[in-house]
């Protein structure tokens, strides 16, 4: 499938994108080692110029600096994460307190698995599943950089979690997905429909085991960087119709509802809570976030 | 454990955590608190992490992690605090010169082990000092540095695949 029919797709789903749209670098503060303020004069000192991302509570765009923010200081020692503005999104959705006990499936590399201990301020638990060998030591050698300290690490199948016997208050499943263009100049040439259409079936047992381990009541929140329908809506509308739980609104002010009749299949009502962001030039790239509740 | 306070005691005598905290988990040690220990109860599973990395086994030693350097940081440890130029270098596995140190806190002598700290007090490795305060060379031989966290990703990705299952 080339470029051209990808972008075909999206114009039937709404979307007019072109193939050079790029996302801006962006980072997250990491507030549990250092104050908004303090960093930002830290790093404004230092010449780099960054502007503050209106729909991430701790995110700021990169719009220029004369050095690798991978590799200051500031960054070896946590202060900060190198994270797209909407992959900062599903934690921001998922909203964890401090005290709850919290599931991250398919943890690596540790933007999200850091953020969760972030938000919950180090208190309660995050128990992360990862199964990647290699892809271990970047989420631990994160987790130690920002200072986290409230995640368990199991090196497990997230679709195997009910084997820990534990219920969860809240499930943030960032699933494995195809990826979007926006964010891998080479996307187009290493992707096909054939890609795209073999995540569902794993997206869908991961959601089923994810679901299965939620208290009643718990908040679900189901993500990827997939710009397509099957890997999100689609998923979405098969958890509705076969699992325990409804689809609530995100609350977030951008982006678009998800979409509830893609290529004139028509599904659930209720997808349309979810939110669908499209890839902007130099601002973010694809991704799609539902938030799903658990009913008893 | 026995591991841990010998590292330790090389900059300080100072208790730095309830040693009834600390667990080991291959090899590497965690600082597991009473909350997350209840969780981990509920599992039969051995986790791959847990906690705070206080530091790992490496064959040459023990590698702490910047949290326990942080800890170290905040008892008398002797320590020599470098400008803006060679934390840059430090960080990139180069040794401190005596010309680049600003301050030094403890009167480190010859042999000893020491902190090292950028302009803001923050730890960014530690070393031993290898010679006289007068000569005018590499006076801190770099152990470790928080550069490793860029490095140690880079030893993973260059491994055969195979080597890298086996490891685990």
């Amino acid at each position: 499938m080339t470029a051209s029919e990808f972008l075909k797709r999206y114009e039937s789903l709404g979307a007019s994108l072109t193939p050079a749209t790029r996302t801006g670098p962006a980072l997250r503060f990491n507030t549990l080692l250092v104050d908004e303020p303090v960093l930002l004069k830290r790093l404004v000192d230092r010449g780099v110029v960054l502007h503050k991302i209106p729909f991430c509570r701790d995110g700021f765009w990169i719009e220029k600096s004369h050095f690798s923010l991978g590799s200051t200081t500031e960054y070896l020692r946590g202060l900060y994460y190198i994270q797209d503005a909407a992959a900062q999104i599903p934690v921001q959705v998922l909203n964890p307190l401090p005290g709850e006990t919290v599931l991250d499936c398919c943890a690596a590399p540790g933007g999200k698995t850091t953020q969760l201990a972030q938000w919950m301020k180090n208190k309660g638990a995050v128990v992360s599943c990862e199964n990647s060998v290699h892809r271990m030591v970047s989420l631990k050698s994160n987790i130690e950089r920002c200072s986290a300290a409230n995640i368990i690490i199991h090196a497990m199948d997230a679709s195997d979690v009910a084997d820990l016997n534990m219920r969860f208050d809240k499930v943030l499943l960032d699933a494995p997905c195809a990826g979007n263009f926006a964010s891998d100049p080479y996307w187009f040439e290493k992707r096909t429909l054939a890609d795209v259409e073999r995540n569902p079936p794993l997206q869908r047992k991961l959601l089923a085991a994810a679901v299965n381990v939620l208290k009643e009541g718990g908040t679900l929140v189901y993500s990827t960087c997939s710009l397509e329908p099957e890997e999100n809506e689609m998923v979405i509308d098969w958890a509705l119709k076969n699992l325990p739980v409804h689809c609530v609104d995100t609350g977030l002010q951008i982006g678009q509802p998800g979409i509830v009749v893609p290529f004139g299949k028509k599904l659930h009502e209720s997808v349309r809570f979810a939110t669908r962001l499209w890839p902007e030039q130099g601002k973010n790239e694809g991704f799609f976030v539902a938030k799903l509740v658990k009913h008893g | 454990m026995a591991e841990i306070k010998d590292f330790t005691r090389q900059f300080t005598q100072e208790k730095l955590f309830d040693p009834a905290l600390v667990m080991r988990i291959g090899r590497e040690f965690y600082l597991v608190p009473q909350a997350l220990r209840q969780v981990m109860a509920k599992t039969q599973r051995r986790p791959a992490f847990a906690g705070t990395l206080i530091a790992a086994e490496r064959g040459d030693g023990l590698r702490p992690s910047t949290q326990l350097l942080d800890m170290i940081a905040k008892t008398d440890a002797k320590s020599v605090t470098i400008n803006e130029k060679a934390e840059w270098l430090v960080i990139c596995g180069r040794p401190p010169l005596l010309s680049s140190i600003v301050g030094k806190k403890g009167d480190p002598q010859r042999g000893d082990t020491v902190l090292i700290l950028n302009m803001k007090e923050e730890c960014i490795g530690y070393g031993v000092v290898k010679d006289e305060w007068f000569v005018k060379k590499g006076i801190v031989r770099l152990e470790y540095d928080i550069g490793d966290f860029l490095r140690r990703e880079r030893r993973v990705m260059q491994r055969p695949t195979k080597q890298r299952l086996r490891r685990s």
